[in-house]
């Protein structure tokens, strides 16, 4: 064995650790927070086939944290955000969330799309025991078991599963549902919450089948469940593979409900099913896509109202959309908590100050609550189905099962 | 010093000493094994990673590097400090801290010659910094293109002699606490009829002998003694007794006389 004790290794290890690194500030716990600024670190995809969505939940929350920089910041802090790109991959997801937490110094971190990715850094979140808020997925590996320092605001994808069984079997009397997932971690989540929705209600997948992550073959997953006569589809995965799934069914006069969650890109969807697989109008009312925030076109609403100004105002080129409005109102939850958390921040009391956020309103019909036992503000789904002019809209269970 | 504090300290520093000599042996031995168990068990893990990371670090490919680090670090939680790539340079490519990098790493001196080839355990202390550090040369053919440091704690290295410390220092208290009460009990044992014999022993010795034997029933010893102290009362009683007859004797034989 070539093992040599050697005195003096550590010489160029240390040297070689000291290189670039910033001077490490003397509270570890309140690292990036200044007088002047709160330093807050977000990791999406903002670039690849998934930068829609990264790039909408950034501009919503930048927008929103714009808002409030301009009013004098939190505490007389401004707010910082370093978004930087993961391009939807799990291992630069933990390389770019490393270089937030060491290079950048930042505080808390803010903003993250998808299940692999975002599973993949609930350790390091662990570890360095910092506190996380914002991700852009319903994974009930992020909820469950109760991380103190993960908190979202949206409802999981069991919730997403729960309301969409719940409208096909209660209201509408379907036994038959069937489900086409994506083979990954994202499409494993949600036929969970299906298969446990239907258990609940003494029933079972009539098909369950998979097709591969960033494909279109979906031939087979939809053969299956035509074959079984399902008469509700729950569909995982992205917006390209879904649409195929609908207009193929279609075409062989297959016309099931489709449903399918938040995390498909609600407006990309539309658009593919519209002018991509060109859908007929006739035909939207069986699509279904549940919703954890409100619509970003709704009336009424005195949050998705300022959402709607204060986004427009920053963002001239961006249409309103459910991405976009879940980042500006994750922003607002965020510095709402910072408020409450007061001028002495750090870290461990900032994770605190979260779970006493109660009956926060966002002018969004629903108040958000956390606790010491409950790190999702916003518990609930909103259906929402596409409508005649090729939006999706929120629409009652009413509406849907008169 | 009386017998029953001498009979206590005598208990207690030979249960201490016997807690030391067991503390001591154990911590040697320990030592010696979690060397021996790092310098085979540590060195393996750190040539495997070596081997497994061998694209990346050729193509300084520091995304992949730092995800498979955290993955390595994550399985071994408590154990590791750190796990760092290096490349031929020593320039760092890849690491596992999750804050910026410890100031006291950064304050170690430079003073040291550094074998580059070979394989190396090394205890690295500075401030608050306490590991064993191990590391190995990542080779393309014979050059060395990197190398890879795991950084084992020596806090969990140290973890089980802790325990075993602690353990050894509560049974050592334990058997001291009963050690105590025993030398206490066999004081009241032994002292009490001493005193209850010496008390008889000193009215003997002023001419007292119509005193009260304690009437030991312990078998032993302290028994035997005061049968031997009540033998001799007896013994002094009827010389006294006859002492008495004999002065009597003499006394009534000088009055017929002088009748």
């Amino acid at each position: 064995m070539p093992r040599k004790l050697v005195t003096g290794v550590g010489v160029s290890l240390c040297a070689a650790l000291a290189c670039s690194a910033p001077p490490a500030p003397p509270g570890s716990r309140s690292l990036g927070v200044t007088e002047q600024e709160i330093v807050l670190g977000s990791v999406s995809a903002q670039s690849g086939h998934a930068s829609f969505l990264g790039t909408q939940l950034t501009h919503g929350a930048s927008a929103w944290f714009a808002h409030v920089n301009e009013r004098g910041g939190i505490h007389g802090r401004k707010v910082r955000l370093v978004a930087l790109d993961d391009q939807y991959d799990p291992p630069r997801a933990v390389a770019m969330t490393q270089r937030l937490l060491v290079e950048h110094g930042a505080f808390a971190l803010f903003g993250f799309v998808g299940t692999p990715t975002s599973t993949k850094l609930l350790p390091l979140i662990e570890r360095a025991q910092v506190p996380a808020f914002g991700f852009f997925t319903g994974a009930e590996a992020l909820r469950k078991p109760q991380s103190p320092w993960v908190f979202h605001l949206r409802d999981s994808y069991y919730a997403e599963a729960e309301g969409a069984i719940h409208l096909f079997v209660d209201r509408l009397g379907l036994k038959r549902v069937g489900i086409v997932y994506q083979q990954d971690a994202f499409g494993q989540a949600v036929l969970a919450g299906t298969q446990l929705a239907l258990k609940r209600r003494q029933l079972g997948t009539v098909a369950a089948e998979s097709f591969a992550r960033g494909t279109l073959e979906i031939d087979k997953a939809r053969d299956a469940v035509f074959a079984a006569g399902a008469e509700a589809v729950v569909m995982v995965g992205t917006y390209a593979p879904l649409a195929k799934v609908v207009s193929t069914s279609h075409d062989a006069g297959y016309y099931p409900w489709f449903h399918t969650v938040s995390f498909v890109g609600t407006e990309a969807y539309a658009k593919q099913l519209v002018e991509e697989q060109k859908v007929l109008p006739a035909r939207f009312a069986k699509l279904l896509v549940t919703q954890v925030v409100p619509s970003p076109h709704a009336e009424g609403l005195a949050g998705v109202a300022e959402y709607r100004a204060i986004v427009s105002a920053k963002f001239p080129a961006d249409t309103p959309n459910y991405v976009a409005l879940e980042g500006f109102l994750n922003a607002k939850v965020l510095t709402a908590a910072l408020t409450q958390a007061g001028r002495k921040l750090d870290r461990d009391s900032f994770a605190r100050a979260f779970e006493q956020l109660h009956e926060l309103e966002l002018g969004i019909g629903k108040k958000v609550s956390f606790g010491p036992q409950r790190h999702v503000g916003l518990e609930g789904v909103y259906l929402s189905r596409l409508s005649p002019d090729g939006v999706f809209r929120l629409v009652s269970e009413s509406e849907l099962a008169p | 010093m009386r017998l029953g504090p001498k009979l206590a300290w005598l208990f207690l520093g030979f249960i201490l000493l016997s807690g030391g000599v067991s503390a001591a042996s154990v911590g040697y031995m320990l030592d010696r094994r979690m060397m021996r168990e790092m310098e085979t068990g540590e060195l393996a893990f750190a040539r495997s990673l070596s081997l497994r990371l061998f694209k990346s670090v050729k193509d300084r490919d520091s995304i992949a590097l730092t995800d498979a680090l955290m993955d390595e670090l994550l399985l071994r939680p408590g154990k590791l400090e750190y796990l760092l790539v290096l490349d031929g340079q020593e320039t760092r490519l890849a690491h596992t801290y999750l804050m910026p990098l410890p100031e006291r790493l950064r304050q170690l001196p430079i003073t040291r010659e550094v074998s580059l080839d070979a394989s190396h355990v090394e205890r690295l202390r500075a401030r608050q910094l306490d590991v064993y550090d191990v590391t190995v040369p990542v080779f393309e053919g014979v050059s060395r293109i990197g190398s890879i440091h795991v950084g084992l704690k020596s806090s969990y290295l140290n973890a089980l002699k802790v325990d075993l410390f602690k353990v050894i220092a509560l049974v050592t208290t334990g058997i001291g606490a009963l050690a105590m009460l025993l030398a206490f009990w066999l004081t009241r044992r032994i002292v009490r009829p001493l005193r209850q014999l010496t008390a008889v022993a000193n009215q003997l010795s002023q001419g007292e002998l119509d005193v009260v034997l304690p009437g030991l029933r312990t078998g032993d010893e302290l028994e035997e003694l005061e049968s031997s102290i009540e033998r001799v009362l007896d013994a002094v009683s009827t010389l006294m007794e006859e002492l008495d007859a004999a002065v009597d004797a003499l006394e009534s034989q000088g009055t017929d006389e002088d009748s």
